[in-house]
C-alpha cells in the first residue's frame, strides 16, 4: 500500500476503469463477484476522460484494469487473469484448454450478435438471429455441457469456473434479446445459468446497487 | 470435456501417440498453432480436411463448434485456434514465467485477434485491394503503433514481447508483421514500428521457427495483387 500525494492510501483492491454499463466489462465483474473479490470501479463520465484513456491504453481500448503495477485491456484476457489468479479456471491444463474453448466459442457468437446491435439494432437480422443461429450455437455449448457430468453440474471439471459465467452471460443476453425460451431448446444451459446465478458471491452481485443497469452489449 | 470420439478416426490411428492438428491444406487460423508447435519442438500429424471432411466432424460433433482447426491430443479434442494455441503454449513453457506475464501474453495474443478480424472479411472469399488500401491509410498505421508501444515497454523492445522469454505472443507478433508485409503494408511497420520489425528478424532467427519457415511442408500465403 502507498501513499499519494494527497495523503490519502491506495487501494489494494485491482480497479476496474470502464462506462456505467455491462458491456464488455461484465465478463470482468462476474468473474471477480465469482471469486468472492471486491473490487473499485473507475467510470468514465466525459468524453475528454476517453480521449486520455484512448491514448493511454494498449489498443486504446476500454475496459481497463489495474491490479497494482498490472495495467491491461482486452476484457478476456483481464478475465483470464483474474480466474487463473483466484482458481476459476479448471483444475489442470486439459481443463483450463477446455475453458478457453468454450470462451472463444463465446467470443464467435458475441462478434455475431454485436454486428446486429451496432451502429444500430438490426431488428429483423436480430429476429432471424433469433430463430436461426441462436439456437444452433446455444447447441454447441449445450453438447459440451451434456459431456461433463451429464449437464448436471459445471460446464468444466467439477467447480464453477470462467466458463460457466461467460455461459451465464451469454443465456442472459440471449433472454434480453427474445432469443425464444433458451430453457426449451438448451434446458441444461439453462439450468447451469440458474445455478451460477445462485453461487452465493454472485447473487450478492447480482442484485446490488454495483451492477450496472445498462447492458448495451 | 471430449472423450474418445467412437468411429471418427481408422483405427491405425489410435495407435499414434503424436498429436494431430486438423485443417484446411492452407495457413489461415491454424498458422499459429503450427508455428507454436514448431516452437515448443512437438512433433505432430497434420490432416489435411476436405469440404466432405469437415461435414463429416460436423456430423459426428467431433468439431464442438462445427468449424477447423481441431487438435488432438490422446483423448483431448479441441476445437478454437486461440484456445489451441493457449493449450499448446502453457503446456510448454511458451506462455510467460507467472500471472502477471500470462496476462500480458493473452492481452497481445487477443489484440492479434482483433487486428485479424479486421483483415480477414478483405482477403477471405477472396481479395478486396480497394479495402486493403483503405485500411492502409489509418487502420493498420494505427495498430502497428499499438503492437509497438506494447512491446518497447518491455526492455525498449530489444528482446522478447513478454518478460524476459520467448513464448506465444511472440508468435503472434512475428506472424501479424510477415502476414501484414505479405498485404504489401510492409513500408508502414517500417516507419510506425521499427521495433516491432527488428522483434520480426529477432524471431525469425530463432532455430525452430526458422526451419518451419522455410519448410516444404508450410502452406503459401494468400496472394495480393498490389493495385499501385
Amino acid at each position: 500500500v502507498s501513499t499519494q500525494s494527497t495523503g490519502q492510501e491506495m487501494s489494494t483492491k485491482p480497479t476496474i476503469i470502464y462506462f456505467r454499463k455491462r458491456g464488455r466489462a461484465e465478463i470482468i465483474r462476474l468473474t471477480l463477484a465469482g471469486a468472492g473479490e471486491d473490487w473499485e470501479e473507475e467510470p468514465i463520465l466525459d468524453g475528454k476522460k476517453i480521449r486520455q484513456l484512448r491514448q493511454e491504453a494498449p489498443f486504446g481500448q476500454v475496459p481497463i484494469y489495474i491490479d497494482n503495477d498490472l495495467y491491461l485491456s482486452q476484457p478476456y484476457a483481464i478475465a483470464r487473469y483474474v480466474a487463473r489468479k483466484y482458481k476459476l479456471y479448471g483444475k489442470d491444463d486439459h481443463e483450463a484448454a477446455v475453458v478457453d474453448m468454450i470462451l472463444e466459442g463465446h467470443v464467435d457468437i458475441n462478434d455475431k450478435i454485436s454486428v446486429l446491435l451496432q451502429p444500430y439494432k438490426n431488428k429483423d437480422g436480430l429476429e432471424k438471429f433469433g430463430k436461426e443461429t441462436a439456437p444452433v450455437w446455444a447447441s454447441y455449448f449445450e453438447k459440451i455441457l451434456a459431456k461433463n457430468n451429464g449437464g448436471k453440474g459445471w460446464m468444466v471439471g467439477d467447480k464453477l469456473s470462467l466458463a460457466d459465467i461467460s455461459i451465464f452471460l451469454l443465456v442472459e443476453v440471449y433472454e434480453g434479446l427474445g432469443f425464444g425460451e433458451v430453457a426449451n431448446y438448451a434446458p441444461l444451459l439453462s439450468g447451469l445459468k440458474e445455478r451460477v446465478a445462485a453461487v452465493p458471491s454472485i447473487a450478492a452481485y447480482l442484485k446490488s446497487e454495483k451492477r450496472p443497469c445498462i447492458v448495451d452489449f | 470435456y471430449q472423450r474418445r470420439v467412437r468411429g471418427s478416426f481408422p483405427s491405425t490411428q489410435n495407435m499414434s501417440t503424436k498429436p494431430k492438428l486438423l485443417y484446411f491444406p492452407t495457413r489461415g487460423r491454424a498458422e499459429i498453432i503450427r508455428l507454436t508447435l514448431a516452437a515448443a519442438g512437438v512433433d505432430y500429424e497434420e490432416e489435411p480436411v476436405t469440404p466432405e471432411k469437415l461435414e463429416q466432424l460436423k456430423q459426428n460433433g467431433t468439431a464442438a463448434f462445427g468449424q477447423v482447426p481441431l487438435y488432438q491430443e490422446g483423448d483431448l479434442i479441441l476445437a478454437q485456434s486461440v484456445a489451441i494455441v493457449r493449450y499448446i503454449a502453457r503446456t510448454h513453457n511458451l506462455h510467460g514465467k507467472d500471472e502477471k506475464e500470462s496476462a500480458i501474453i493473452d492481452m497481445i495474443l487477443d489484440g492479434n485477434v482483433d487486428l485479424r478480424s479486421k483483415v480477414i472479411p478483405l482477403i477471405y472469399p477472396k481479395v478486396n485491394a480497394e479495402g486493403l488500401e483503405k485500411l492502409g491509410v489509418e487502420t493498420i498505421p494505427t495498430w502497428a503503433r499499438y503492437f509497438e508501444k506494447i512491446l518497447v515497454k518491455n526492455n525498449g523492445g530489444k528482446g522478447w514481447a513478454v518478460g524476459e522469454k520467448f513464448s506465444v505472443a511472440d508468435v503472434a507478433l512475428f506472424l501479424l508483421v510477415e502476414g501484414l508485409r505479405d498485404l504489401g503494408f510492409g513500408s508502414i511497420i517500417s516507419s510506425e514500428a521499427p521495433h516491432l520489425l527488428g522483434h520480426y528478424e529477432r524471431v525469425a532467427a530463432v532455430p525452430s521457427i526458422a526451419a518451419y519457415v522455410k519448410s516444404e511442408k508450410r502452406f503459401p500465403p494468400v496472394k495480393v495483387e498490389k493495385t499501385k
